[in-house]
């Protein structure tokens, strides 16, 4: 289960940082998406895998030792509504950018240079 | 001090030449017969021309006849002030009897006299290098052509204003940095921890994730088919938060996946819907290159966490929920209690974001396509503006969805749910109304504006937090109690009452102002754009 | 009070922003007096704080009654002060220069300008690594609004970079955060700190790839090279006062990296103590030089202030590095304590040159502040004999301040060739650059032949805020000059307790000899 955890959290940065070097701004807008999945992901896993145990105390679980780890969840949280508040910016520029710069290209040149 | 010689040298060879140019003003000036090239004739100049001169010539006499009464004190401050500490051992006079100072003196004091005595052979010199060694215009040669003109082509090298070359060298930094951490550890990146077993679901869960975002990738130039694959990723991920026991966040993970796939549907409007093929073939190498040592450093430090065995602090946390805390539920306990000023500034985050939005969007005119425009992909619009089904649907559900966000509210602090989750709810379900029933409708019904709300919530969320003060007690310190209503008691019973609920309702308040305030902007900046258009937004969601 | 006076500085901002909030259908000048009122007062709170730490003590403020390492600790130590008093002292000049029409130019610029005051502040004060991630996010967000405030082409398009970026290195410090915690198993910095030195082998790597992430995200903000090309376009791009309170926004990078590597990376972290040592020195020498080219090639004012900016971050790090070098005790607190005696100076000289620029492109319809020969502005003298005082601030000559700190740099440096000869030579170009800019701006009013009649020109309705801010910073300068024995002795103090961290883990841990 570990390894497929890595694994996603593995090709979850690969392609975002593939799409985060592309040049218009909706491809990386998206990387940027793939990127918080990977990271909040990856601090999730910090508290490492339980399954059927959630912190919530006086459920079914008996021994506290076994609960899942509160703790990386709650920073995960933060982070998930801190990225959306973040990703909700970075759309309304590109907009702004669109109508301001005339295309959307990451530096607001026009269609047609291949080299950068 | 290997040196110590060349400043005495460089003093005395100064002292040299400023003797021979002394000599020569006063020559030529007082001594050397009638002037002669004057470009005008010389007059006695007026009493108060010539008080600032005399003044000068006073303090140089001074300075140099009294040093000791004039300038040490100043000298002293200014000289303390830069070297941090006590002063040499030093000593200003006159005469210090016969000392290599007075040497240097005499040196320079004769060195003067034959210097001015040979100068005629200097002003031929002079006279044969006049043009040829024009001390400006060798500065402004060397400077323009060399140093500035260097500078220039090296700053105009690195500082091409690419977005794509400065994220690639971050990358690029990262990786260098994270990966000589790594790297140059003694111990196997694989840990001790036992491992889980592979169920086929999971399995299939996995794959399913890992062949979504690589095929998001590979086809990120349809843009529409990427965002809809992206969306899948997102739900995989909240499955992956409910497989492995944290219910908050697999709630918090779907609903602010709807929200961010709403938006990014709204914004591909306004874009074009395919990217052009921008980038050489070269370029895509390196950049898949990069992903692929990125991605398989995150998948290597992910390995090697996971198979770690765990030693934090998190034991505590379950320790104290209930009796610190007043919540079963630990994490939304951590959030608004034990950590609540990670919460604080993170509903800032959201308010000043929307605030930031809003400014962006004001007076902007997007460039979005008409009704009866096709796109590149000869997709038509669909006719039916609000379908009646839809529009019908979403107004019966409204209060069923209010009511859904407060339960979650309430019940946040024993069980999953809290705050967050329950403003997203919210605005979700206002956002459906603006999504079947249009613009027009939902604004006559709901208040234009929602920054009092996330005024009163963030200002809620302070009030809370300052409040222990009064008990003497650090900011944000909760306090809770059980509490039996006399009336409505006898049918719902004892209940919890902690200051923290307080603290998430403010929460509660900036999420649905500033998930609404974004997503309606939003829609009315398309309104502003095409005023005869007002529905186009929703028709094309 | 006093028991509060560590969260003042985080919430006096937060209060003031919440109800600029409330109260934004109040007429501008209201709105401006109250946003005054709240600088002024964060100045008030900022010199009683660093009067409360300056005798050594450590303010710990645990935030809901809760224990460290589990809840959050703010403290208050003679750096954290330093800093808080250093921004309040920016905040308020840049508020007066904003005064003058930028903040009409969009919306809710009051309120962001206080929440990107609040998030400096938590910045600067939190103990706690998660806790500082979330103030970064905010002073980002903030700054993203201030940045493309007032929009237009260029400053969007300098804004989109610099958003991107810092979302970068925001997903690289949550990697970091988690690699920390995963390793260490805890978040709060001085319990960090204190389990770094027992740090299992096994865990090692994850440990060092953790901070050395940690050390990428820091420098990005900081602009360290090869990640500071998103500088001078975001901050020449954007308006004045932003551009001049964003001269303490790069400083937050090196904060962090000092902070971090003092405390969390010094000499008592066994296995990963002086973990940025190798990195850092040649990245903040390459960071100068990098900065004096860039003032060398500018064609605007504005531009050459931003690279200044550069410039001045690579001091900063080249004095901190030198303290990661040398044992403790000596060499090493010598760099520090010149590195915090520079730091306010080229934060309010780089200030100056932007609210200077501004300047020039009120009175200069034709050319802005592009560096070249124009008609005489009104005043013309008075606008020379300023940007000539500016300038001297800003290369560090005698007899300001700038010349007392990189003396105390290039002292603490003893021995080491390199870093004199970077540091003197690029003082050189600084000396260059400017007074080029200098002539042409100044000296070369645009001859009585030229081709061209001279455009009207254009005099602000009254200059007087603008000269408050300028001679407001001016005066600071001054007073870091006069005053350089006091701050001096000051920033040592800073350095000592920096290098020894065994008392501030104690009082945040909450362990004996909470005093020292």
């Amino acid at each position: 289960m570990e390894a497929l955890i890595a694994l996603a959290i593995g090709v979850l940065t690969g392609c975002g940082v593939y799409l985060v070097l592309r040049a218009h701004t909706f491809p990386v807008v998206l990387g940027l998406t793939l990127l918080s999945y990977a990271v909040n992901l990856f601090l999730f896993a910090t508290g490492r895998l339980v399954i059927g145990q959630p912190p919530v105390i006086g459920s079914a679980a008996a021994a506290l030792g076994q609960l899942a780890d509160p703790l990386p969840q709650a920073l995960v949280l933060t982070a998930i509504v801190i990225g959306f508040a973040m990703t909700a910016f970075v759309i309304m520029l590109s907009l702004r950018a669109r109508a301001e710069l005339g295309n959307d290209h990451v530096d607001g040149r026009q269609e047609g240079g291949t080299q950068s | 001090m290997r040196f110590g010689w060349l400043l005495p040298v460089a003093v005395t060879v100064a002292g040299v030449f400023a003797v021979a140019y002394s000599l020569r003003f006063i020559h030529d000036v007082f001594f050397n017969g009638e002037p002669i090239d004057l470009p005008r004739t010389p007059h006695e100049p007026p009493r108060w021309m010539k008080v600032p001169v005399e003044i000068l010539v006073v303090l140089c006499l001074l300075v140099g006849i009294f040093p000791a009464q004039t300038v040490e004190p100043l000298l002293a401050v200014a000289a303390t002030a830069v070297l941090q500490g006590p002063l040499p051992e030093h000593d200003l006079a006159l005469w210090h009897g016969v000392s290599p100072a007075l040497w240097m003196s005499v040196i320079a004091l004769a060195g003067g006299v034959l210097l001015y005595l040979g100068r005629r052979p200097l002003y031929a010199l002079h006279d044969r290098l006049e043009g040829r060694l024009d001390a400006r215009a060798i500065f402004e040669r060397v400077l323009e052509n060399g140093v500035l003109r260097w500078a220039r082509r090296f700053t105009a090298a690195f500082d091409t204003g690419s977005l794509q070359r400065q994220a690639a060298l971050f990358i690029v930094s990262a990786l260098v940095l994270g990966g000589s951490g790594l790297l140059l550890a003694p111990a196997p990146l694989t840990g001790t921890r036992p491992l889980l077993p592979v169920d086929g679901v999971s399995l299939m869960a996995a794959l399913a994730l890992v062949f979504a975002t690589l095929a998001a990738t590979a086809l990120h130039r349809q843009r529409l088919t990427a965002l809809i694959l992206i969306g899948a990723v997102g739900l995989v991920v909240a499955l992956v938060f409910v497989k492995f026991s944290a219910p908050d966040l697999a709630l918090t993970q779907l609903s602010v996946e709807v929200v961010t796939i709403v938006l990014l549907l709204l914004a591909l409007y306004f874009l074009p819907q395919t990217t052009p093929a921008e980038t050489s073939e070269s370029r895509r190498w390196r950049d898949g290159a990069m992903a692929l040592v990125a991605g398989s450093g995150a998948a290597a430090l992910a390995w090697a966490v996971l198979t770690r065995p765990v030693d934090s602090i998190a034991a505590w946390f379950l320790a104290n929920s209930v009796t610190g805390g007043g919540g079963r539920n630990v994490v939304n306990v951590i959030l608004v209690d034990f950590r609540g000023f990670d919460t604080f500034g993170e509903i800032t985050v959201l308010a000043i974001a929307a605030l930031g939005i809003f400014a962006l969007l004001e007076h902007l005119h997007l460039p979005g396509p008409t009704r009866d425009f096709h796109d590149p992909l000869r997709r038509a619009w669909d006719a039916d503006l609000h379908p009646v089904i839809m529009a019908t649907f979403a107004r019966l559900l409204l209060p069923l969805a209010l009511l859904v966000s407060a339960f979650i509210l309430l019940r946040g602090h024993n069980l999953p749910g809290g705050g967050f989750i329950a403003g997203l709810i919210t605005a979700i379900a206002l956002i459906m109304q603006y999504l079947a029933n249009g613009v027009a409708w939902t604004h006559a019904r709901l208040p234009a504006q929602t920054h009092p709300l996330i005024a009163g919530g963030l200002l809620l969320a302070l009030l809370t937090g300052a409040a222990s003060w009064f008990f003497g007690r650090p900011f944000l310190t909760s306090a809770f109690g059980h509490v039996n209503l006399p009336w409505i008691g006898q049918w719902i019973g004892e209940f919890e009452l902690a200051s923290a609920m307080a603290f998430d309702l403010g929460v509660y308040c900036v999420v649905v102002g500033a998930t609404l305030l974004i997503l309606i902007n939003l829609g009315l900046a398309h309104h502003a754009s095409h005023p005869g258009d007002a529905a186009a937004t929703e028709v094309k969601v | 009070m006093n028991a509060h006076l560590a969260i003042a500085p985080i919430l006096v901002p937060f209060l003031a922003g919440v109800l600029l909030l409330t109260l934004r259908d109040l007429p501008m000048p209201l709105r401006r007096w109250l946003a005054l009122f709240a600088a002024l007062a964060q100045v008030g709170i900022a010199i009683m704080l660093l009067a409360a730490v300056a005798g050594g003590e450590i303010l710990v403020y645990r935030l809901g009654d809760w224990p460290a390492p589990w809840g959050i600790v703010l403290v208050a130590d003679r750096l954290a002060a330093w800093m808080v008093l250093i921004t309040t002292l920016l905040a308020l000049f840049a508020l007066i220069h904003a005064s003058d029409g930028t903040d009409r130019k969009g919306r809710h610029f009051h309120v962001v300008f206080q929440m990107q005051l609040f998030g400096l502040a938590g910045a600067f004060l939190t103990g706690d690594l998660f806790n500082l991630f979330v103030f970064f996010e905010i002073l980002l967000i903030a700054s993203y609004g201030l940045m493309l405030h007032g929009g237009g082409a260029a400053r969007t398009r300098a804004g989109l970079h610099y958003v991107v970026l810092n979302l970068l290195g925001s997903t690289v410090f949550l990697f970091a955060a988690g690699l920390i915690y995963a390793s260490l198993g805890s978040l709060n910095l001085a319990d960090i700190a204190a389990k770094a030195a027992g740090v299992a082998p096994e865990n090692l790597g994850l440990a060092r790839a953790g901070g050395l992430l940690l050390l990428a995200v820091f420098a990005l903000k900081a602009a360290l090279l090869p990640l500071h090309l998103w500088l001078p376009a975001a901050y020449a791009g954007t308006a004045a006062p932003v551009a001049a309170l964003f001269a303490i926004m790069s400083k937050v990078g090196a904060y962090a990296i000092l902070r971090t590597a003092t405390l969390v990376f010094g000499d008592g972290a066994g296995s990963l103590a002086r973990l940025f040592e190798p990195w850092l020195l040649p990245a903040a020498l390459a960071t100068l030089a990098a900065g004096m080219l860039g003032a060398l090639a500018a064609t605007s004012l504005g531009r050459l202030a931003a690279w200044l900016v550069v410039a001045s971050v690579g001091t900063l790090l080249i004095a901190f590095a030198l303290g990661q070098q040398g044992a403790v005790g000596t060499a090493g607190t010598a760099g520090i304590a010149a590195g915090l005696y520079y730091l306010p100076h080229g934060t309010f000289a780089t200030a100056l040159l932007f609210l200077l620029a501004e300047a020039l492109r009120r009175r200069r319809p034709a050319s802005a502040d592009s560096l070249a020969p124009d008609a005489d502005m009104p005043r013309h003298a008075l606008w020379g004999g300023l940007f000539f005082v500016a300038a001297v601030a800003a290369t560090g000559l005698p007899p300001l301040s700038g010349f007392v700190g990189k003396f105390l740099i290039l002292k603490a440096a003893a021995e080491q060739p390199w870093v004199w000869a970077v540091i003197l030579v690029s003082a050189l170009a600084g000396v260059i650059a400017l007074a080029r800019a200098g002539t042409r701006l100044f000296f070369s009013a645009r001859s009585a032949d030229s081709a061209a009649p001279p455009l009207p020109v254009y005099e602000p309705h009254s200059a007087a805020r603008e000269l408050v801010a300028i001679g407001g910073l001016l005066l600071l300068i001054f007073a870091l000059t006069i005053g350089a024995g006091a701050v001096v002795d000051f920033t040592r103090a800073t350095a000592l307790q920096l290098a020894d961290p065994a008392a501030y883990i104690a009082a945040v841990l909450g362990l004996e000899g909470v005093k020292r």
